[in-house]
């Protein structure tokens, strides 16, 4: 029943990281794709943007790798966290979400950001004009618009992190209901030679993650366009 | 009152202006592409306020923006009805949520018999179940339009308002946007280059060049001030309003009167009794000295010259006096020195290309 409760530990790690990063992703996005007149801002975004993009080009050992060393009692991350809950934050749970956020920001801040890149200035200013606040120009312009880059961040969010394996080996290690999500779970079937379990979870991760591309590219297709 | 003293410096251009502006009438801005009318018009909405060095924008009693005091109306509390030249459609509601938008926030419902009677006029009745993407060019207009006059609770601010509009519905619309002036006593500024729109629609009007303005005051004053750059143009025109007697069937052509003078225009048949409005270039009209019968030109004018001044090596523009109103005509150098024409001199002013415009003048 091992492999059940990686498949719990994995639904409840994707859930929470793609929540979390969809309520950074919302704001942090917009600043992001926003034009500015400052020129602060327009200076330092491009190295904000790599900064982001980083994990998609780099090898997932690099980032758990220094996840580690912060994490660890000796840096000072690592030691407040020590003081503050009284456990560390390598081989837990709230240790891989941290790890998971980082590692899955960038699938989920640049769909937002293209969905809201994509929504012309001028109808904000426009609904401005109409009297709206900010909360209602949110609410029936800019959700509305960019309804289908948030499914697509959140999906995108939530299928990575399915499929996360070398930060979770890194940081997180092989704990029971802990730290054990269904990709360690195949390695360790693997390793020692238990192949039909290897299958049966492999199966069911290619089933969950077609069924859910699958309908995020529906979602894509079917999205208003702009005339 | 709408006073208004602004100092923007733009990348690549600077808007100054210092006016005070009547809000009982329409305000007209006029001048080529580029000239800043847009970049005034975003001003009084209160965008791209970073680019401002000073300004102060202050309707009747209610300061909008004043930068030395920090004083700032955000847009959604100014009461502006908007329409941009880029029309900017909701694209993800139908047209009737497009209309409604500006409820959103008031919530105020709207007045249905109003909106009835404006989809009426505005031609859109049929439409309000569509969607923006569904529309013509002048349909996304009309339907802009309508959503700007309902957003209308203090000033309307429509920016090249009919350019996209056929000519089957220009007249009618325009003869819409003076009876809401009117009827619901909220001012208007509108921008366009086009100088039969000004014509109409105009009382008071601003000319742009680079930023600046140049001449302001009543279309009456500067479309027959011969000093200002507005009617030196060559597509300068002049207006005459004139009574329908009869549409003559044997030679196919309308004949209208004036106070003292009868004129032939128009080859449809127009309503006899109706009031038109007949459009004459400056450039086509012809001075002779005496009254002429034997030419083929049937339209012929007794006036006055009241002013002239050279506009260029060649040209001078002439202010004639014509029963209670002015005319403004080119004439070449060669012949004002030939016909030797002076102040206060009575001539007969003639031409033959007429455009019949089939609206009422904006003072009846």
């Amino acid at each position: 029943m091992s492999d059940y409760a990686a498949i719990i530990v994995t639904l409840k790690l994707a859930l929470t990281t793609s929540a979390i990063l969809m309520l950074i992703g919302l704001p942090f996005a917009w600043w992001l794709a926003r034009p500015s007149h400052s020129l602060i801002k327009n200076k330092t975004r491009p190295l904000i943007e790599a900064v982001v993009a980083l994990p998609l080009v780099l090898p997932p050992t690099v980032l758990g790798f220094y996840l580690l060393i912060v994490f660890s009692p000796n840096s000072w991350i690592g030691s407040t966290w020590l003081q503050l809950t009284g456990t560390t934050l390598a081989f837990s749970f709230t240790g891989l979400v941290v790890g998971s956020i980082i590692y899955s920001l960038p699938f989920v801040i640049q769909p937002l950001q293209a969905a809201f890149a994509a929504i012309p200035q001028q109808l904000l200013e426009m609904s401005e004009s109409l009297g709206t606040t900010k909360f209602q120009r949110f609410k029936h312009i800019i959700f509305p618009l960019s309804k289908s880059g948030m499914i697509s961040a959140f999906s995108l969010g939530f299928a990575h992190t399915l499929g996360e394996f070398g930060v979770v080996l890194m940081i997180g290690g092989n704990i029971q209901n802990e730290t054990r999500v269904v990709s360690i779970a195949i390695y360790d079937h693997v390793e020692t030679l238990r192949f039909s379990d290897a299958h049966q979870l492999s199966l069911i991760l290619i089933a969950f993650s077609l069924v859910l591309l699958t309908l995020l590219y529906r979602n894509k297709n079917n999205r208003i366009g702009f005339q | 009152m709408l006073n208004i003293k602004l100092d923007c410096l733009f990348d690549d251009f600077s808007l100054q202006v210092d006016q005070n502006l009547p809000t009982q009438q329409i305000v007209g801005l006029f001048g080529a592409s580029g000239c800043g009318k847009s970049r005034f018009i975003r001003q009084l909405l209160g965008f791209d306020h970073h680019f401002q060095n000073e300004t102060y924008i202050q309707f009747n009693e209610s300061v909008w923006q004043n930068l030395q005091s920090k004083v700032f109306l955000k847009t959604q509390h100014r009461g502006i009805g908007y329409l941009p030249q880029t029309i900017d459609l909701f694209p993800h509601l139908s047209v009737r949520k497009n209309i409604e938008f500006s409820c959103i926030n008031s919530n105020r419902s709207i007045d249905e018999y109003w909106l009835s009677r404006l989809c009426f006029e505005l031609d859109i009745e049929h439409l309000l179940k569509k969607t923006p993407s569904q529309l013509s060019g002048g349909q996304k207009q009309r339907v802009a339009l309508a959503r700007a006059i309902i957003a209308a609770t203090k000033i309307l601010i429509l920016d090249e308002p009919l350019s996209a509009i056929g000519e089957d519905h220009r007249p009618q619309i325009m003869q819409f946007i003076r009876n809401f002036q009117k009827e619901k006593q909220i001012p208007i500024i509108f921008s366009s280059h086009n100088r039969v729109e000004h014509a109409f629609l105009t009382d008071y009007l601003l000319t742009f060049k680079a930023g600046v303005i140049e001449q302001s005051g009543t279309y009456e004053k500067i479309s027959t001030d011969i000093n200002g750059n507005f009617s030196q143009m060559s597509d300068a025109i002049n207006h005459i309003q004139a009574e329908v007697v009869e549409f003559e069937i044997e030679n196919h052509v309308n004949c209208l009167k004036t106070a003292h003078h009868q004129l032939w225009a128009g080859y449809q048949p127009l309503n006899t009794g109706s009031l038109v409005n007949l459009e004459v270039r400056a450039q086509d009209i012809s001075i002779f000295l005496g009254e002429k019968t034997d030419t083929s030109i049937l339209n012929s004018l007794r006036v006055k010259i009241v002013d002239f001044k050279e506009i260029s090596r060649h040209q001078y523009i002439i202010k004639l006096a014509f029963e209670d109103t002015y005319l403004i005509a080119f004439i070449t150098k060669k012949s004002f020195t030939t016909l030797n024409l002076k102040i206060d001199q009575q001539v007969f002013a003639m031409f033959k290309s007429v455009s019949v415009l089939p609206i009422s003048f904006k003072s009846e």
